[in-house]
């Protein structure tokens, strides 16, 4: 799907990017290994109406499968010895296809790995297979065992309800199962054509194989009047609205979010990203929330803030990227936390964040998170393929680099900056939560009544001054304008 | 778009370094040193410039948790050895990390406790400070004990939303009667749920452990191997060195073939999941090496049985086989997804037969060859951070307090003949070694 953004300026710059027949080359004659990235502008978002989940089998079918010249069988005999497969990540927006070999490889695997992403064979028994496994996981997974991720899917189809963006990139159940092999060829070859296709490659590679490069991304069909086919313009969020996921789950997970038009070239982007930073930076206790709600609290295992959306990129904790969003959502995420502490905690996370604009960074706050941010970018590019995925993130917004930007604009930043983004950018009453949770009717009667919710301490007792804290926290009043339950079996059907 | 060189170029061809011809696999060149308290040092310079990570583990992981109602106690330190000491209590320490730029965490295994951190590389004398401080004077009192309980159980919960995690508790409970290997390194929910109440057992377990002779300091990446010797002698020099630690049980041989069903309360995959018990890690034989093989070579994607069960007839969703090396001996396991649970007697009865032909029949040639060259090329592609350098060595070293064995190991693996195959497959890969497990979701009993 094309999209259009939100900003006059950020259109026209997209729109050149994605009009470019763009090669990003990073090359290092001396390197042992070489990285291959394509990012196709094709996501869930483009799945037809009951054809959802169509883009997902489309792209896993081609990464999964065959090609014209090898069966799928034959693909994994000649990947193997070399310890080198097709990676493929599918978001609403875009498709990423990635891969890694050795420099002498690269002969045997490139052609393979261009075949896997642009001439699938589209086996029917393999699509089959893939077919039952997206099932599967949609099943048994997102519904069955993940509540965490559940959360976060259930979060985001809330706040893109009613549009193209609700469902979530393993479609729906009725979806997958009425999709035919010929529905996956179509969307293929629809999507998969220039000027959607941005291709990127890193490392030791030579000139004559960039030429090669070169020839082969020019003999991608060009589609010479790609179509705008949708804006995506999600509803406005009056005060807290709530959806309840009920299944019999042991913990309550929680996200909430609201969406937002803050992207890399808004002067608010930078200062909003350092205060994120110090609000709840993944996977890290550098995060206010992380340190009041688990540190002083100890409610739960982990409790983060993003300013965009977020998956972590397999064992790095930074983003995944390429991951191209017309309309960006801040997200707060609160790991499982004890049944009897499901709206302590909702609220806890609300009212830090309401403080958060309110009263903005502190001093300390505001240092130690640019002094963080300066010299943990440092490390943003440790492999080739972060390095390339970062060149391609900063081509398609027709940017200089991230990592110099960020140092730029944390040279000139002041405490006031991100304070004043956080009050201009940032809300604490109009948001959507998810609550993935069990007795649902229990949690609706006690938002319904505004009924306070103390914290439960598994052990021991808090001292006075977070007491004091707690008891105000749980009072305050949710005024929740929109309360309603969904089945988790029922989710994504 | 072509990115031109400076700093870009000058990053990613240092990233890229072809290292110098070495004697085993490993491309870089180790150095160690001891210090006279016993704690063993291993550095690794890389041309990484600007990037390094600082590695510290303890040769104690859930092995160690010996006493009756105290499993997941290795775990829990990890999690309060970030609650800091005197000196820099934990939000100084977290703060002075903080601004270095440090991506750091811990985690937990069977053997060893591993605390990580990759920094730039100006960052490497403060972190040295920070490190030998917190390993040396570890404070915090029962009321941050019992906060750190609940964070542990929040993230038993995160795990406990899988049908995986019980599957485990009950695998290592049946393949293990004395060994602690028969607990899981969260730990039993009940003991979990005990913790806010073990704080004198974490102290015990703390100076039981936590002690230079047990623990190994890994430098990896862009550094100064002179100045961060230097720093390290003086900031770990007076750590102390403990009293022996307790001997961990000796577990007998399984007592013939067991069995048992689970019953999972949500939907889950019908999951069929079989283990035999192995050999501890050793160098001396190519025993673990051929069952490595093995792993690959009769359960791996080109395997025939994979290519039949899941790609062919399709009656299985997903199948893995896991050998982790191990300090005592443990389990080859074979994890098979179903679609249907009435197939599980004909999958178990298929993942025996395939093993009893691995014992009797030479696996081709050049399939073995093929194994042998991915996990060639599979160190390679892991070798290209700081970091991922740092884990390969630390997996060995963790098994014989030597990083060299990395090397060695390599030559074993080199080695495997089609021999040493059906000899393993034959000795241990038998259904008198074998726990067999099979859960399934509420509503798809057989």
């Amino acid at each position: 799907m094309k999209r259009s953004c939100g900003l006059l300026a950020a259109l026209l710059l997209w729109a050149g990017m994605a009009c470019s027949e763009d090669l990003t080359e990073i090359p290092v004659a001396e390197s042992p290994t070489v990285a291959i990235r394509v990012v196709i502008e094709a996501g869930s978002a483009d799945d037809p109406v009951g054809l959802e989940g169509l883009c997902l089998l489309t792209m896993r079918a081609t990464a999964d499968g065959g090609t014209p010249a090898l069966t799928r069988n034959e693909v994994i005999e000649r990947l193997d010895p070399m310890a080198a497969d097709v990676e493929l990540w599918v978001d609403r927006e875009t498709t990423v296809f990635s891969g890694r070999c050795r420099r002498e490889d690269l002969a045997e695997y490139f052609p393979i790995f261009w075949d896997r992403t642009f001439r699938p064979r589209f086996d029917p028994v393999d699509v089959e297979r893939l077919r039952e496994a997206a099932l599967s996981d949609l099943e048994n997974d997102l519904r069955g065992s993940d509540d965490e991720r559940l959360g976060k899917e259930a979060l985001q189809a809330f706040l893109f309800e009613r549009t193209r963006w609700e469902h979530p990139p393993t479609g729906t159940e009725s979806g997958l199962k009425a999709m035919s092999v010929e529905d996956l060829r179509a969307f293929h070859r629809k999507m998969v054509m220039r000027p959607r296709v941005h291709v990127g490659i890193a490392g030791g590679y030579d000139g004559e194989f960039a030429e090669r490069l070169r020839a082969a991304i020019a003999a991608i069909p060009l589609d010479p009047a790609p179509a705008d086919e949708g804006r995506l313009d999600p509803a406005p969020i009056r005060g807290l609205e709530l959806r309840l996921v009920e299944k019999p789950a042991r913990a309550t997970a929680i996200s909430i979010g609201f969406p937002h038009d803050v992207r890399r070239g808004d002067p608010d982007y930078w200062p909003l990203t350092l205060a994120v930073t110090a609000f709840g930076e993944h996977r890290t206790f550098l995060g206010r929330l992380q340190r009041e709600m688990r540190s002083t609290r100890g409610l739960n295992y982990g409790n983060y803030a993003y300013l965009e959306h977020f998956t972590q990129d397999g064992w790095f904790r930074y983003p995944r990227l390429n991951l191209w969003r017309q309309v960006p959502y801040f997200s707060i995420w609160i790991r499982p936390v004890q049944p009897a502490n499901g709206l302590f905690a909702l609220r806890q996370a609300i009212w830090e964040l309401r403080h958060l604009i309110d009263e903005g960074l502190t001093q300390q706050e505001f240092e130690t998170t640019r002094d963080h941010l300066r010299n943990v970018s440092l490390l943003w590019k440790q492999t080739l393929m972060r390095r390339l995925a970062i060149a391609m993130e900063d081509a398609h917004l027709g940017r200089g680099d991230m990592i110099e930007e960020l140092a730029e604009s944390l040279d000139g930043m002041t405490l006031a900056d991100a304070n004043a983004a956080l009050e201009r950018r940032v809300t604490g009453e109009n948001l959507k939560a998810v609550l993935v949770c069990a007795e649902a009717d229990s949690i609706r009667e006690l938002v319904s009544a505004g009924t306070a919710t103390p914290i439960v301490y598994s052990g021991g007792d808090a001292p006075e001054a977070v007491k004091a804290k707690d008891a105000r926290i749980a009072a305050m009043p949710l005024a929740a304008t929109r309360v309603e339950t969904l089945q988790a079996k029922e989710i994504f059907r | 778009m072509r990115i031109p060189g400076g700093a870009v170029l000058g990053l990613i061809a240092a990233l890229s370094f072809v290292p110098p011809a070495a004697a085993g696999i490993f491309p870089y060149p180790i150095e160690t040193f001891e210090l006279e308290n016993g704690l063993l040092v291993v550095m690794v310079a890389m041309p990484t410039p600007g990037v390094v990570q600082y590695q510290t583990f303890v040769r104690a992981g859930s092995r160690n948790e010996i006493e009756p109602g105290r499993s997941g106690y290795a775990h829990f330190f990890e999690h309060m050895m970030f609650r800091g000491t005197r000196r820099f209590p934990g939000p100084v320490y977290g703060e002075r990390l903080n601004r270095l730029g440090s991506d750091g965490n811990a985690s937990t295994g069977n053997d060893l406790t591993v605390y990580h951190m990759t920094l730039p590389s100006t960052g490497l004398a403060a972190a040295i400070e920070l490190e030998a401080d917190r390993f040396q004077n570890l404070d915090y009192d029962r009321e941050q004990f019992r906060k750190e309980a609940g964070a542990i159980l929040g993230e038993f919960e995160i795990g406990r939303a899988s049908p995986w995690s019980i599957l485990e508790e009950k695998r290592l409970e049946k393949a293990f009667r004395a060994h602690p290997y028969g607990h899981t390194v969260i730990g039993y929910e009940a003991d979990v749920r005990a913790m806010p109440d073990g704080f004198d057992y974490s102290r015990q377990f703390f100076d039981r452990y936590y002690r230079p002779e047990n623990c190994v300091v890994l430098i990896t990446g862009d550094f100064d191997a002179r100045q961060a010797e230097e720093l390290i002698r003086r900031d770990y020099g007076g750590w102390r060195r403990g009293a022996p630690a307790p001997p961990v049980p000796v577990e007998p041989p399984l007592a013939g073939p067991v069995r048992d069903a689970i019953e999972w309360a949500g939907p889950a995959r019908p999951i069929l999941d079989i283990s035999f018990r192995t050999p501890a890690y050793g160098e001396q034989d190519r025993t673990v090496a051929a069952l490595q093989m093995l792993r690959e070579l009769v359960f791996g994607e080109t395997s025939p049985l994979h290519r039949s069960l899941v790609l062919e007839e399709r009656v299985v969703e997903s199948l893995h086989a896991s050998f982790d090396l191990q300090r005592d001996p443990y389990l080859f396991t074979i994890s098979a997804e179903l679609k249907d649970p009435k197939d599980f007697a004909v999958v178990e009865a298929r993942i025996l037969a395939a093993l009893e032909e691995a014992g009797r029949i030479p696996v081709d040639a050049a399939r073995l060859d093929r194994a042998k060259r991915r996990w060639e090329a599979s160190l390679l592609l892991s070798l290209e951070t700081p970091g991922g350098v740092a884990w390969r060595l630390s997996d060995f070293i963790s098994l014989t307090g030597d990083p060299r064995s990395l090397d060695r190991h390599a030559e074993n693996l080199r080695a495997v003949t089609r021999e040493d195959l059906m000899e393993a497959a034959r000795t241990y890969l038998v259904p008198e070694r074998s726990v067999t497990l099979t859960l399934v979701g509420k509503e798809e009993r057989p």
